[in-house]
């Protein structure tokens, strides 16, 4: 190995190297191809990534959305015209697409670029090294390609080094496996966690420099995990050509660029949102110490453990590093933390639930019946299941005779919740049968009643956590109550409300 | 998934809830009770009974004799009653007489009762409910009376003779001291028509002791006549 070779691809960024990258995607393929949601948001991450971390300048970046097959020949054969006459010692040429696919071609916007044209392509380009990363259907077979190996992913290690002159190729999935897109992660799942990965969570070694071999193995470990409960895994593949032994810095976290730091001081999976939590920034395994870079910005930093929720709030500062350590995170309540947890969190929280309220008669003329509550309520990521009984008793007196009323029952709620800050709000509806007795007291004949009833109503939940285990909530609604009557079923709206306190038990 | 359960799922499952009502039907605060007493038939106007208008606001009632020692007639106010005038009328009792008209009834025996008239009375104020003081009757049945037999107090041993603890619909006699015990004929499963004669007065001291017994007009209001009765009882 020539320590000159090694030398010059561990300062990828010093001004003898010149890197020019070409990233392309289209959210439409093939006219059967299912049209894509977030391949040109895809291609946008990583046109970012590349420019804040991986040394490629703003001019030496082309950006192709949407593009076509002629699209991205064009582009190819200009960009390297403009390597052929570059004057740094070296060029690094990175490619990287976001589309369809099939095993012979990607679908570009209804046209077609064979893979083995697009390997040439590459392959041909005037460069010291080039790199394919494809996040596509199907692309695995390019890594069985001729010349190229497909790696087993964990066999490859650091010392395993691309050739300074040759070819790396990344695919997002194995042979006859389908890369996936998430909603949740709005961007393809690959794509996710390779720039999760550029931005420093692929950094293994701790030294400020995410290498390619970083990059594959921590993207491979996060994709997988990401899509083992999906209908299909998927498996990154690598390849790469034989015939050099350096490898390849991708991103250099100490940049100097509009971003800073966000040191992550415990182990633990992370996701990154911005400040309003709504959008996700990056999702990571992380080991204690582990730093990412980010876009200057306040940030929600989500930590989960397999028990718990945590959060911060942080703000990243331009050229900066921001720690999150234990006494930044506060534990979220279980019941926001089944919800906030993640889809892939999969930890329903389980709350005995005592309260008490008010409800409207059951027939006219009855009164307002005050009610106890206490049931079991279970929290998981998309709704609230409320499986509870109440007792109550209201009465009347008209002169003739004295009515005294019990009611007795059991209800179903299912509700959905969403948490604004330490307040959660919810819609939904109940259903339920109560048994309901009546009593008389009179000089003259009353025998008591007792009938089943029915109801069905709309639900509104107004909640606050005054503790990670303990919530006081309000839970109003109206009910469609319907009970036997003379000649037919009566029906009754029945107005109530409720205030409540739970007990997260887990 | 949330907006075809809201459309679909929730009507079937409101269906579904509303099969599971069942039992007794459920009564809200009017409920007043199962009738005791249940009486219904047709108001006849007979000669010399006072003009109905068949406009007019109407009503029929039960007022109960108050008894030896007893001052005025007592309305019972325990009662529902419809009226589709001049001719249907519909009498529900719903609770025992008040203490206060407990007699021993004039039977011969020491049973305890109450006997009450049923009357038409102009409703002046449209409340349901007859005041002997303001407003005026229109008539009373000649020949239907209602009786409640006390029946023995509770864990006493019942009398054979004894008509159990109820009510019922009584044939009142013209001459009612001489008539008595009344006859009961009704037991609210036939309709009971109601002849309104122009016997606007009716006998107050059912016990026909000529020195406590008096004579009063119910029609009308007003007092009633000073002096004792005249002898021999009420006029045919």
């Amino acid at each position: 190995v020539s320590p000159l070779w090694l030398a010059a691809w561990m300062a990828v960024a010093e001004a003898e190297e010149r890197r020019f990258a070409v990233v392309f995607g289209t959210n439409r393929g093939d006219a059967s191809d299912e049209p894509l949601r977030y391949a040109d948001q895809d291609v946008r991450r990583v046109g970012d990534v590349l420019v804040e971390l991986g040394g490629v300048a703003p001019e030496d970046l082309v950006r192709l959305e949407g593009a076509t097959a002629d699209d991205v020949r064009g582009v190819l054969r200009r960009l390297g015209e403009r390597m052929a006459a570059s004057t740094a010692d070296r060029t690094l040429l990175l490619v990287y697409y976001s589309g369809h696919a099939d095993a012979l071609a990607l679908h570009l916007s209804g046209t077609r670029l064979p893979l083995d044209e697009l390997k040439r392509l590459v392959s041909s380009a005037p460069a010291d090294a080039r790199v394919l990363v494809l996040d596509a259907c199907r692309t695995g077979e390019l890594t069985r390609t001729r010349g190229a190996t497909q790696a087993q992913p964990f066999e490859i290690v650091v010392s395993d080094e691309l050739a300074a002159s040759g070819l790396a190729i990344l695919t997002s999935a194995a042979a006859g496996e389908d890369a996936q897109e998430s909603d949740r992660l709005q961007g393809g799942v690959f794509t996710h966690h390779l720039v999760s990965g550029m931005r420093g969570a692929a950094d293994a070694s701790g030294d400020a420099r995410v290498t390619l071999s970083e990059a594959y193995q921590y993207t491979y470990a996060q994709t997988l995990l990401t899509t083992s409960d999906a209908p299909m895994l998927q498996h990154p593949s690598f390849a790469f050509d034989l015939t050099g032994r350096d490898d390849l810095i991708l991103t250099r976290l100490d940049s100097d660029s509009h971003a800073g730091r966000l040191r992550l001081a415990l182990e633990g999976e992370y996701l990154i949102f911005d400040a309003s939590g709504r959008d996700l920034v990056a999702e990571l395994q992380a080991e204690a110490g582990t730093s990412i870079v980010l876009d200057a910005a306040p940030y929600l930093v989500r930590w989960r453990t397999p028990e718990h929720v945590f959060e911060a709030d942080v703000e990243v500062p331009d050229g900066g590093l921001t720690e999150v350590g234990p006494e930044h995170l506060r534990l979220l309540p279980l019941g926001q933390a089944a919800r906030r947890g993640g889809e892939d969190w999969h930890r329903p929280a389980l709350s005995l639930v005592v309260g008490g309220g008010v409800m409207g008669p059951v027939r006219e003329g009855l009164g307002v019946m005050p009610v106890a509550r206490a049931g079991l309520r279970l929290d998981t990521s998309f709704l609230t299941f409320q499986l509870g009984a109440r007792y109550g008793r209201d009465g009347a007196e008209n002169g003739q005779l004295t009515i005294t009323e019990d009611l007795a029952g059991a209800e179903l709620g299912l509700v959905r919740m969403a948490d604004v800050g330490p307040i959660s709000l919810g819609a939904g509806i109940v259903a339920g049968v109560d048994g309901v007795f009546q009593r008389f007291e009179t000089p003259g004949v009353a025998p008591p009643r007792s009938a089943l009833t029915g109801r069905l109503g709309a639900v509104g939940r107004f909640e606050g956590a005054v503790h990670p285990r303990v919530s006081i909530g309000v839970q109003g609604g109206v009910d469609a109550m319907w009970s036997p009557g003379e000649d037919e079923v009566h029906t009754e709206v029945v107005p109530h409300v409720a205030l409540d306190v739970g007990l997260w038990v887990f | 998934m949330w907006r075809s359960m809201s459309a679909c799922g929730c009507s079937r499952l409101g269906l579904l809830l509303g099969l599971a009502a069942c039992g007794d039907p459920l009564v809200g605060e009017q409920y007043l009770g199962e009738p005791m007493l249940s009486f219904w038939g047709t108001v006849l106007v007979s000669d010399g009974a006072a003009d109905t208008d068949a406009d007019a606001d109407v009503g029929v009632a039960v007022v109960w004799n108050p008894g030896p020692g007893g001052e005025q007639l007592r309305p019972e106010e325990k009662l529902t009653t419809e009226t589709d005038f001049p001719a249907r009328y519909v009498i529900n009792l719903l609770a025992p007489p008040i203490p206060e008209v407990m007699h021993t009834l004039p039977d011969g025996t020491d049973n305890r009762g109450s006997i009450g008239l049923v009357v038409v009375y102009r409703d002046v104020n449209g409340n349901g409910r007859v005041e002997l003081a303001d407003e005026a009757l229109l008539g009373v049945a000649e020949d239907i009376g209602v009786i409640w037999h006390e029946g023995p107090e509770e864990g006493a041993e019942a009398s054979p003779t004894e008509p159990p603890r109820g009510y019922g619909v009584v044939r009142r006699t013209a001459d009612q001291c001489g008539g008595l015990p009344p006859e009961r004929i009704q037991e609210a499963t036939e309709p009971v028509d109601i002849v309104m004669g122009d016997i606007c007065e009716a006998v107050i001291d059912p016990d026909c002791n000529p020195d406590t017994s008096e004579w009063g007009p119910i029609c009308g209001g007003g007092a009633p006549p000073e002096g004792p009765p005249p002898p021999g009882g009420p006029p045919p």
